[in-house]
């Protein structure tokens, strides 16, 4: 049987941060990966860039094995079935056993898949979590292409497809609006019009009905129509993937992901959890959730390795973070010409009758910012990233707001009766302020 | 470690700083690739840099969507890759300094690397606005500075450079294989 | 409760200050700190020149601004002030961007070997025992005060009041004296 100090379930960004933390911190402690895939860790946000051919594959690895080998990081293609949390022992699908001292759970998501839809199983539907899902895709080929689902994935993809060069790129979402919980409709709209000039149609309050097609993917019918294609991407959401965790006894929250303490702890002794497989608070909106995004998980992941290898050696240092107060959910595109942040809360999740909204649409950008209360509480940008770093900051700031304190951060006046470029000059001179000594 | 900092009595936004630093990383005068930016309250107050500040955690080593910001763990240096960067502008939201540039040339984005350990923008300050030393000998600085306030003991304020500094400033950048004449300079200051 | 008027302040009275450092030492053992950190720090500053020529003293721990530039810099919201306007630093939050550096007027902020910030607290765990902070329980020319504004103002009129100017800083002294 195989020991290691530290034994990481999962080589994504939080499974490759944690094991890099770990071994930083403590280098005299075995780290053994286990991953399913035979990849070094990559960046799942550039893979909508590998399929437009924009990246290479060697562009969208975030280490090559050459550092996990320099770090003395072990990594191994390896899926585990089981874990004996009372005797630390993991039991590989190989049959193999891996004893460890402490235990990071890392095993991600999956994507969602409608298999009891019809045509789902056929070839030519893809989803877009893998390289190899990207590489599949990529060699399959056809002109024509229907995305379901509007979502980081749906709207990278969409574009990447029309920059790959098919002819024929169909959004569909069943929902009434484009990415409802980070865009208020306004800027749903604007989207849609953006996406529209870059050649994605797209379709909204349209759910997908089934898949058309015998031996391959011919088509898609929604609720009004058939759509005729040669491949679909399904982008409808993700999963936090804790079969094993569960299995274990590891206790899960109302969203299904792993519940930890803000040190990564999960319920039993020397097992911790990070990335999409965990529960976590989302800052700007108090709730707890599954929140799948790639900063919290590295986040998430370097203060699991931390804890771990602190855990393992028995020592404190100083300088490593430990803690991981919440995820901060940022929507952010930045390529092919279009750009989309959004940020905080929407008008929807403003409390009643305290929110302000402007928005302003100018030379083809359009900017909306939402208080509370007279306080920056959310942005949504369109084709314009300008003052963003400011925006993120009060927004955060003002989300993270202790109760029983001073409140320096004043409300802006007259917000009604403010344009937003106006509203943008003041939050401007207060951060300056800050600095008139 | 030291960093890059800045007192803001004795700017005179003579813009030295963010030529020699465009010149120096990019190979031409454009304050708007320079790795650090004065901000002022209009247009002659001057009142902190935009520099990276390398910060114990930074929040672009974990932001970055590309995973090629790194933090040196010996040193706690923030080091870039710029192959493969795609520009999402992930550091440059999150980045508490705004110290993120999106550099044409490489067309990534980038950021102050301290030129290695040993600042040009701080070399050519010669009002010594820009310094380069640890938090403790920023903050006696700054204690000093006050002090000196409170007992009216202020030093006299630097005015604008004469043309000897010009001058020296270019003997500096000719030492580091930069070529400027100073009128040259200070049209790029401009 | 935000009302600068009825905050606890930390007063320097300059004229008594005579350079002893005794809070420096105070304050580093009061609060355990290592080499490095300095909450306070007594700065020096000469002044005039021939007869008038005159070493002066400054301790500069934090000021506790009412409106404090650190907490309004800080992006993180790791710095706060707490409802009777002390401004503390919750290390959790800092990520060390030394962007409350930049803002402070007076040097205060302090980074350890952790790189997070760290600052005076004005002894907040005595504050909240009902004690004076280490460095104004401690000076010995009682030049460090801890109170409101007002009661400082009331305490330095006291101090001063029908003092001629002839005797300066020892006009307080000698009143005791006589008393």
């Amino acid at each position: 049987m195989r020991k290691t100090d530290i034994l990481i379930l999962g080589n994504g960004a939080a499974g490759s941060s944690a094991a890099f933390a770990a071994k930083q911190t403590a280098p005299e402690l075995n780290v053994l990966v286990l991953s399913k895939e035979d990849e070094p860790v990559y960046s799942a946000p550039a893979l909508p860039d590998l399929l437009s051919g924009e990246l290479t594959r060697a562009q969208v690895t975030v280490s090559p094995w050459d550092d996990y080998r320099n770090a003395g990081i072990e990594a191994l293609c390896a899926s585990a079935v089981r874990i004996d949390a009372g005797t630390r022992t993991v039991i590989l699908e190989n049959g193999g056993e891996v004893s460890y001292g402490e235990l990071i759970l890392a095993t991600g998501s999956q994507p969602i898949r409608l298999r009891k839809m019809q045509g789902t199983g056929l070839p030519g539907n893809f989803v877009m979590k893998t390289i190899a899902d990207v590489e599949d895709m990529a060699a399959y080929g056809g002109s024509r292409a229907v995305v379901v689902g509007s979502g980081a994935i749906g709207i990278e993809g969409s574009m990447a497809l029309k920059a790959r060069g098919f002819e024929q790129v169909v959004m569909v979402e069943a929902l009434e609006w484009l990415s409802p919980k980070s865009l208020d409709r306004a800027t749903s709209d604007e989207l849609k019009a953006k996406l529209e000039s870059f050649g994605v149609k797209v379709l909204t309050g349209e759910a997908v009905q089934g898949v058309l097609g015998e031996t391959k993917v011919e088509g898609v019918r929604t609720e009004k129509r058939d759509i005729p294609c040669d491949l679909i991407l399904w982008g409808i959401g993700m999963r936090p993937d804790t079969e094993l965790a569960k299995a274990a006894g590891i206790e899960c929250g109302a969203s299904g992901a792993i519940l930890t303490d803000d040190h990564m702890r999960t319920n039993l002794p020397h097992v911790y959890a990070c990335g999409d497989c965990t529960e976590s608070v989302d800052v700007f909106s108090g709730q707890r959730g599954a929140y799948l995004f790639w900063e919290p998980a590295r986040r998430g992941g370097a203060a699991a390795g931390v804890n771990a290898a602190e855990e393992g050696q028995d020592v404190r240092q100083e300088n490593r973070p430990r803690v991981f107060l919440g995820t901060t959910p940022f929507f952010l595109t930045n390529k092919g010409g279009l750009s989309i942040l959004a940020m905080g809360r929407t008008e929807a999740q403003l409390a009643e009758g305290r929110g302000t909204v402007l928005e302003e649409k100018k030379d083809g950008v359009y900017r909306r910012l939402l208080f509370e209360d007279g306080k920056l509480a959310g942005a949504q940008m369109l084709g314009t990233l300008e003052d963003a770093d400011l925006f993120a900051a009060q927004i955060r700031k003002n989300a993270m707001q202790r109760e029983d304190t001073w409140d320096l951060t004043e409300p802006v006046p007259n917000l009604e009766q403010l344009s937003l470029q106006e509203a943008v000059f003041f939050l401007r001179k207060q951060r300056r302020n800050a600095f008139s000594k | 470690m030291k960093r890059v900092t800045f007192d803001p009595y004795r700017c005179d936004l003579c813009g030295v700083c963010s030529a020699a630093c465009s010149l120096v990383k990019t190979g031409k005068f454009d304050a708007s690739q320079s790795r650090i930016r004065i901000e002022t309250a209009g247009s002659r107050v001057p009142l902190r840099a935009a520099v990276c500040r390398h910060c114990e955690e930074p929040a672009c080593v974990t932001a970055c969507m590309r995973g090629i910001i790194d933090q040196d763990p010996q040193t706690g240096l923030v080091t870039r890759r710029h192959d493969g960067c795609f520009r999402c502008a992930a550091c440059a939201v999150s980045c508490p300094a705004g110290a993120c540039v999106l550099d044409e040339a490489l067309n990534a984005f980038t950021a102050c690397d301290l030129c290695g350990g040993d600042p040009l923008c701080v070399k050519v300050c010669l009002t010594g606005a820009l310094r380069f030393e640890d938090d403790a000998e920023n903050s006696a600085h700054l204690r000093a500075l006050y002090a000196e306030k409170m007992f009216e003991e202020r030093e006299e304020l630097p005015g604008e450079l004469t043309d000897a500094q010009w001058e020296e400033i270019c003997s500096i950048l000719n030492a580091e294989g930069l070529s400027v004449a100073p009128d040259e300079l200070r049209r790029g200051c401009r | 409760m935000m009302d600068t008027r009825t905050q606890r302040i930390l007063y320097i009275d300059t004229q008594r200050c005579m350079g002893c450092r005794a809070c420096e030492t105070v304050c580093k053992l009061e609060n355990d700190l290592p080499a490095g950190p300095r909450y306070t720090m007594v700065t020096e500053v000469e002044t005039g020149t021939g007869l008038t020529e005159k070493l002066n003293f400054l301790p500069v721990p934090c000021q506790h601004c009412g409106d404090a530039p650190c907490v309004r810099a800080c992006p993180t919201g790791a710095l706060y002030k707490r409802a009777d306007g002390i401004v503390l630093v919750e290390q959790s939050r800092c990520i060390g961007c030394h962007e409350c550096l930049m803002a402070c007027p007076f040097g205060v902020p302090q980074f350890g070997k952790n790189g997070r910030m760290t600052k005076c607290t004005m002894c907040v765990h005595r504050i909240d025992e009902g004690s004076l902070p280490a460095c104004a329980a401690n000076c010995p020319a009682e030049a460090i005060l801890c109170d409101t504004p007002e009661n400082i103002s009331r305490i330095l009129r006291q101090r001063y009041s029908g003092s001629a100017s002839l005797y300066g800083p020892f006009s307080a002294l000698l009143q005791e004296v006589a008393e």
